[in-house]
């Protein structure tokens, strides 16, 4: 697959880092803002899409990328596991248990005037096993859709690809 | 015959750790009664209350016995566990957020399932772009690290 003009490869260039980011915001503040590990992982793997749009077929590490797919849903699958020592499945062992990492607690909300406001105003590294959930969906979304998108495009452009 | 022996020992194993899940989680349906002690705003407190199904609102309205007259709540039962489970600072959910909590902990089932949709979904494309293109396999970039 050939590259695209020098234009669309300098705002491929320019537009990477902030997309990245905007994705991985996204995915870390999955259990306080409108969004999560689906939604962030999309955006990136929409990046990667662009990427491969402007750059042509650049090795890929494929592999690479299974693994990191298959750790996602095994540690998905392993925090919902881990909740039947203490109760459920899914039960959210670690949320509001003063941990410093994701167990932080959450200060119930807060009024302002006559309107409550309880989203949005928590630490970062609370709600348990919740973000842990988040950023593993968000690695298997971001792995699964990357690996797809560079699957079929070497797909579509076998016959021309080179590997570089 | 010894893969027949492995594959319903499997099948005891699934519907045993089945039946155990829905065992341990059997009391989770019966009504919790919070919404009727919740102190939210607009939901008035009934003493001696009793739950009664509302056709024409199509919510479930509470008869208190001491005035005998019918209360209209404006969220359901359902609502009000939702929102002061999953908002409250001690309760189980922890999520701060109802959406995330209805997400990643009382539906999280659901998630799972996506997720592994979308696992099977790779795997599919990945298995027919490699029946499609046998030989070229280790021309495509990244196979051999």
């Amino acid at each position: 697959m050939k590259e695209m003009s020098p234009i669309v490869k300098t705002i491929t260039k320019i537009s990477f880092a902030a997309i990245f980011l905007f994705g991985l915001y996204i995915i870390l503040h999955g259990h306080l803002t409108p969004g999560g590990g689906f939604q962030g992982g999309a955006i990136i793997g929409t990046l990667m899409a662009l990427y491969l749009v402007a750059f042509g077929a650049v090795k890929w590490r494929k592999k690479v990328l299974s693994i990191i797919e298959s750790t996602g849903l095994l540690v998905f699958i392993g925090t919902g596991l881990l909740g039947l020592t203490t109760g459920y499945f899914f039960f959210n062992f670690i949320g509001g248990t003063d941990n410093p990492i994701f167990g932080q607690q959450l200060n119930g909300g807060e009024l302002i005037g006559d309107v409550a406001f309880p989203s949005n105003s928590a630490p970062l590294l609370s709600s348990g096993t919740i973000s842990i959930m988040n950023m593993a969906v968000g690695l298997e979304v971001i792995a699964a859709l990357t690996l797809i998108i560079v699957t079929m495009g070497l797909f579509a452009f076998a016959g021309s690809e080179e590997g570089e | 015959m010894i893969g027949k022996g492995w594959k319903l020992a499997a099948l005891f194993l699934v519907v045993f750790m089945m039946g155990f899940v829905v065992w341990e989680i059997r009391d989770f349906g019966e009504p919790s009664g919070k919404a009727v002690d919740a102190n939210l705003d607009d939901n008035q407190d009934v003493e001696n209350g009793m739950l009664v199904w509302d056709d024409e609102t199509g919510q479930i309205d509470i008869y208190d016995e001491t005035t005998d007259t019918m209360v209209q709540q404006d969220r359901t039962m359902m609502d009000d566990t939702f929102i002061s489970d999953s908002v409250d600072p001690n309760g189980t959910v922890n999520a701060n957020n109802v959406v995330t909590a209805i997400v990643f902990d009382y539906r999280g089932f659901d998630t799972l399932g996506e997720a592994t949709v979308l696992f099977a979904a790779v795997s599919g494309v990945m298995v027919a772009i490699r029946v499609a293109f046998p030989k070229k396999k280790e021309e495509e970039g990244g196979e051999k690290e």
